[in-house]
């Protein structure tokens, strides 16, 4: 994985969200392109990492925005984290379209939708997403063995469970869950005080 | 279950890849709705945006916001200015071609114009000269002196008409049928003394009709005079006839 922290800093330094979610709850379409600026390069990102397809990741992004936009009126513009619930929006949108493709809709998958409520962002502080801890986040990442690394990607850019990820490294699940467990707590020693 | 067992499953369960008994037990948890599952939920969300957020990164294109805004109703500001870039542009090349074809047509219509005022002034020019030949017909006509000669009456080919003449005035010739000439000819009339030489006294045309109206001015010795004549000349006329006379109107018994 390649790391970019100007790109993580550049797109989640904006603290002051709180005015551009009001404009955005008044339907203001300069605030659409303002939310674009600040977020459409990482979001466009992320989706592309998960489905390896400029079309689509195209597609993916203007889908994702514009969930945002539409549901922009449950939005808490005083304690709502805009930055991560449109990652959060970005990243369902590709792993829904790669489910998709891969028949895994069963019946025991979560739905995504239900992940990435409005109000499930609110509270919530972005102040992980600083540069200097998108750095330490690297950081953390690189130090992680491979298969913490591999299972960390198949869940964040695959969207595949535990048992997906089991049986597609051939190791017993119990082993899977370790592997995932360690990697997710050492990033989170990163991240510090907001995960804690 | 310990407080980073919890972490582990909201942030498993925030990326919709729990399943299983463990999947299960996180809805129970998040229906007793609990303050540390909340917190935990929201701890969650923001390390997994994170941790997407480090993907390598890729340049969107351009369109793309393009795109966006339009499917919200709205342009980029760019794009306004683009567009309105677009639209004065283009105005300004239909004014500058409408200008030019405007300018290419008004100089046409003018030399048009001109053409048709010059026309119209040859053709006044001509209707002037042509009232003045009949002014002057009519007044020869009206001299009491005036004697018709007619000609051409039982003759096999045109031109039929009339020779009026006026020992003072001169010799009037209107004519009828004339034969059409070819470029670089004119017709040419002739007094013809009696036992002498054609004297020339003068070129004319007739019209597209045949018609021709030709005023000699001038007096004419009506004793001595044999005939008048007229022949097919070339331009400008000549010293002595060249051609077979196309009429010829004897004087004889005036």
């Amino acid at each position: 994985m390649l790391f970019l922290f100007p790109l993580v800093a550049a797109v989640l330094q904006f603290r002051d969200d709180a005015d551009l979610i009001r404009r955005l709850q008044a339907r203001d379409p300069n605030a659409m392109a303002e939310l674009y600026d600040r977020y459409g390069k990482l979001t466009y990102s992320l989706i592309y990492r998960v489905v390896r397809n400029e079309g689509v990741a195209e597609d993916l992004v203007q889908e994702a925005f514009l969930r945002v936009w539409n549901r922009m009126a449950a939005f808490d513009a005083g304690k709502g984290a805009l930055g991560p619930w449109i990652l959060t929006v970005a990243r369902n949108r590709a792993i829904d379209y790669l489910r998709s493709l891969d028949g895994r809709l069963s019946a025991g998958s979560v739905e995504l939708d239900k992940l990435e409520q409005p109000k499930t962002f609110e509270r919530a502080s972005d102040r992980a997403l600083e540069m200097d801890r998108a750095r330490a986040l690297a950081g953390a990442f690189k130090k992680l063995t491979d298969h913490q690394r591999q299972v960390i990607e198949m869940a964040y850019y695959e969207g595949l469970s535990q048992t997906e990820m089991a049986e597609r490294m051939k190791q017993p699940l119990g082993t899977v869950k370790t592997w995932v467990r360690t990697a997710l707590r050492a990033l989170r020693d990163e991240l510090g005080g907001v995960t804690a | 279950m310990t407080p980073q067992d919890l972490r582990d499953l909201c942030q498993l369960y925030a990326l919709g890849v729990l399943d299983g008994e463990e999947l299960t037990e996180m809805e129970q948890l998040l229906r007793e709705d609990g303050e540390a599952v909340r917190q935990a939920m929201r701890d969650a969300v923001i390390a997994n945006a994170t941790i997407a957020s480090l993907a390598p990164q890729m340049e969107p294109p351009k369109r793309l916001k393009k795109k966006l805004l339009s499917a919200i109703g709205a342009g980029t500001a760019e794009t306004g200015w683009n567009w309105m870039w677009a639209a004065v542009s283009t105005m300004l090349v239909i004014g500058l071609v409408w200008t030019m074809l405007d300018n290419s047509r008004k100089t046409t219509e003018l030399a048009d114009a001109r053409k048709a005022a010059d026309d119209t002034r040859i053709a006044l020019t001509r209707t002037r000269a042509d009232l003045t030949r009949v002014n002057a017909a009519l007044r020869f006509l009206d001299e009491p002196e005036t004697r018709l000669v007619g000609f051409g009456k039982g003759e096999p080919t045109p031109p039929r008409g009339n020779v009026f003449v006026n020992s003072k005035s001169g010799v009037l010739l209107v004519a009828a049928n004339m034969p059409q000439l070819t470029g670089g000819k004119t017709y040419q009339l002739w007094v013809i003394p009696k036992g002498g030489k054609p004297v020339p006294a003068g070129v004319f045309q007739s019209d597209a009709s045949g018609t021709a109206v030709y005023l000699m001015a001038g007096a004419v010795d009506m004793r001595s005079t044999g005939a008048v004549a007229v022949t097919v000349e070339p331009d400008g006329g000549s010293l002595q006839p060249t051609s077979t006379p196309i009429i010829v109107a004897p004087l004889a018994g005036l």
